[in-house]
């Protein structure tokens, strides 16, 4: 497989995988956000997890000019279950801010249950149970005072099959905004172009706004989704293999805005394709049946993979 | 070359087992001719049944019908009041039945734990669906007019016929829901809405079509019923207009049950009977029109 290295280095060029410090976890500069249920005494004493081993120890003196991306998600331990089904196995794994992650592994294996902890949907199954922690900017998302609405503000979802509301595009853009209280005409107006603009659609659309949503195509719908996930301007978004329903150009056009979103935006995303893995994530998490095989930079994934295990997916022995 | 040898191999597969499938076309031919058959009885029986109230009762009806008082226990004069009782009594069974129903339907789909508990709920709901309305008359006589005590009035009746159709219209309302994807509530959820506020904006307007349908077809039978009524509100003969809600009231279907059965002469009040038998068709229809245009608002409105 050709790997693009230019797209896979991340923007200050780490050639060691440097970017956790366990140190700093704790003070994720990201603004001040509606996020904030809970006090700093209250949350939970941090812990060094297993996984930080991946990660050298960034006090070492060979790179003390390291710029380190702050950790956005921090999971600790997560067990999850389907009634008596474990779907996840002590998983645990830190998400950086601005940084695309990409989890990839074989159908079944808990993707999609790990991505839906991260804002919460898996409570609306009956039946489940999660164990363990995961803090958004330091605060654990579960615990009993979280607000779940705000939380799902903070932490967006774009979808496999895109799942355009069967409203005008305007009003699938404006919905979230709505729902939160914004009622200004021209505030929304100004919330709906600039959404469409950042999704790169707002060219393709902007004189039909008014026209039903589910009469665009599959591929401007799932952008259109993105839209309307970025006008509650989220800080995570999380994407459960956003392209799988699209044609490989409008996949293209979904990775490219993926390319620009990572700039703001801490992006997780699922994803069936190596080569898509490959090209828009800063780091990877291989996942296989329930447990977290291996993470790390991307570039180091794919071309030098520790496990076995992921050595045999990604060449595509597997999966 | 292969393919040119195996074209013609082809060719005959495609004309083998003729016999079979000659058969087999034939029972297709006859199990389609039958459901046409049974199809077009239908539609000759509704449209006879229909031809021969329009034909007689047609002549029957005009302005002095709808808007005077009837005289002579029915033999002459008009049926303002039993229209107007129908109306009012439909109209309140409907605004009661369509809210309570559709608050049940979305208890049952959207919050409600599914498991023994709900499916016995539904059972139960399907079951009064089925129940004669004659019970149901009973139950409104023993709770509305007596327990409660509001007496024979348009109230009891009105109650009455919305506990018979609550049924019909909590089951359509489910169902409606039900096909409402599971992606639309999803999406909502994901952007932070609540689950109150998903339910509102993104899943009952999308739902309302069936909804309605459900509506007709109560509406239907809200008007048409006579036990129910004959047991909580329908005056015999009561030729004045009711002045509140507590008042006993004339209804068509009673009317007309009165006129064909009870009437001294029956034989000379036929045209009466027609006229009131297509009054109460024509209202039933105006009603359903109503919540068809509704639907026809929300279909075209949501689309997906
Ligand atoms: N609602 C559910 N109830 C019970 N088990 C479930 C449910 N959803 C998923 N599972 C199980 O949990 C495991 C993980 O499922 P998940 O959907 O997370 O896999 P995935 O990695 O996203 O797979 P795919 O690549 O096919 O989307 C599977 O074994 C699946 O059968
Ligand atoms: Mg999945």
């Amino acid at each position: 497989m050709v790997i693009d290295t230019d797209v896979l280095q991340p923007q200050h060029s780490d050639k060691t995988g440097l970017d956790v410090d366990p140190g700093k976890m704790g003070v994720a500069p990201s603004a001040p956000s509606a996020f904030s249920a809970l006090s700093v005494e209250d949350q939970p004493a941090r812990m060094n997890t297993p996984f930080m081993d991946n990660f050298p120890d960034p006090s070492q003196p060979e790179h003390p000019a390291e710029t380190l991306a702050p950790t956005k998600l921090e999971v600790h331990h997560v067990n999850f279950f389907y009634g008596s089904f474990q779907a996840l196995h002590d998983i645990s794994m830190s998400l950086l801010q601005q940084r695309a992650t990409a989890l990839i592994g074989p159908s079944g294996c808990g993707k999609s249950t790990f991505l839906r902890l991260m804002n919460r949907m898996n409570e609306l199954i009956e039946d489940t149970r999660m164990e363990g922690q995961i803090l958004l900017d330091g605060q654990d998302i579960y615990h009993p005072d979280v607000d779940v609405v705000s939380l799902r503000k903070e932490v967006g979802m774009v979808f496999q099959k895109p799942n355009p509301f069967p409203k005008s595009i305007y009003d699938n853009v404006a919905y979230g905004s709505r729902i939160h209280g914004i009622k200004d005409k021209k505030t929304l107006d100004e919330i709906v172009e600039s959404t469409l603009q950042q999704a790169g659609l707002w060219g393709e659309v902007k004189d039909s706004l008014q026209k039903s949503a589910t009469a665009l195509s599959g591929g401007q719908q799932q952008r259109l989704c993105i839209a309307r996930c970025l006008a509650v301007q989220p800080k995570v978004i999380l994407m459960d293999e956003p392209t799988s329903a699209l044609d490989p150009i409008a996949a293209g056009h979904i990775e490219e805005l993926i390319g620009q979103l990572k700039k703001n935006y801490t992006i997780v995303i699922v994803t069936h394709n190596m080569q898509q893995a490959a090209r828009v994530s800063d780091y990877t998490g291989f996942f296989y049946q329930g447990e977290l095989i291996e993470t790390g930079k991307t570039a180091q994934i794919f071309t030098n993979p520790k496990e076995k295990k992921t050595e045999e997916y990604i060449t595509g022995r597997f999966g | 070359m292969s393919t040119t040898a195996t074209l013609p191999v082809q060719t005959t597969s495609l004309t083998q087992g003729g016999l079979a499938r000659r058969n087999a076309k034939l029972a297709e031919m006859l199990t389609y001719g039958l459901m046409r058959l049974v199809t077009y009885l239908m539609v000759f029986a509704v449209g006879y049944i229909v031809f021969d109230i329009v034909a007689n009762g047609l002549p029957a009806i005009n302005w002095e019908f709808v808007s005077q008082f009837p005289r002579r226990s029915g033999a002459q004069g008009g049926i303002l009041p039993a229209i107007v009782g129908t109306i009012s009594l439909v109209t309140l069974a409907i605004g009661v039945a369509l809210p309570l129903g559709v608050a049940s339907a979305v208890y049952l789909n959207e919050y409600a734990k599914q498991g023994r508990f709900t499916d016995m709920l539904r059972l139960a709901i399907v079951t009064l669906a089925g129940v004669p309305s004659i019970v149901f008359g009973l139950f409104g006589l023993a709770l509305f007019v007596l327990v409660l005590g509001f007496g024979a009035s348009i109230l009891a009746g009105g109650l009455t016929l919305a506990c018979m159709i609550l049924p019909t219209i909590i089951v359509a309302s489910e169902e409606s829901l039900k096909t409402i994807p599971k992606s639309f509530r999803e999406g909502s959820l994901a952007l932070g809405a609540t689950r109150w506020q998903t339910i509102f904006k993104n899943v009952l307007p999308y739902a309302m079509p069936g909804i309605l349908t459900g509506t007709v077809l109560s509406i239907g039978r809200a008007a048409g019923e006579t036990a129910p009524i004959l047991l909580t509100v329908a005056a015999f003969f009561l030729p004045v207009l009711p002045g509140s809600v507590f008042d006993q009231v004339m209804a068509l279907p009673y009317h007309l049950y009165v006129l064909a059965t009870q009437h001294p002469e029956a034989a000379a009040v036929r045209p009466m009977q027609y006229g009131t038998a297509l009054l109460l068709l024509l209202i039933v229809l105006g009603m359903s029109l109503l919540a068809i245009v509704f639907r026809n608002y929300f279909r075209g409105k949501y689309r997906w």
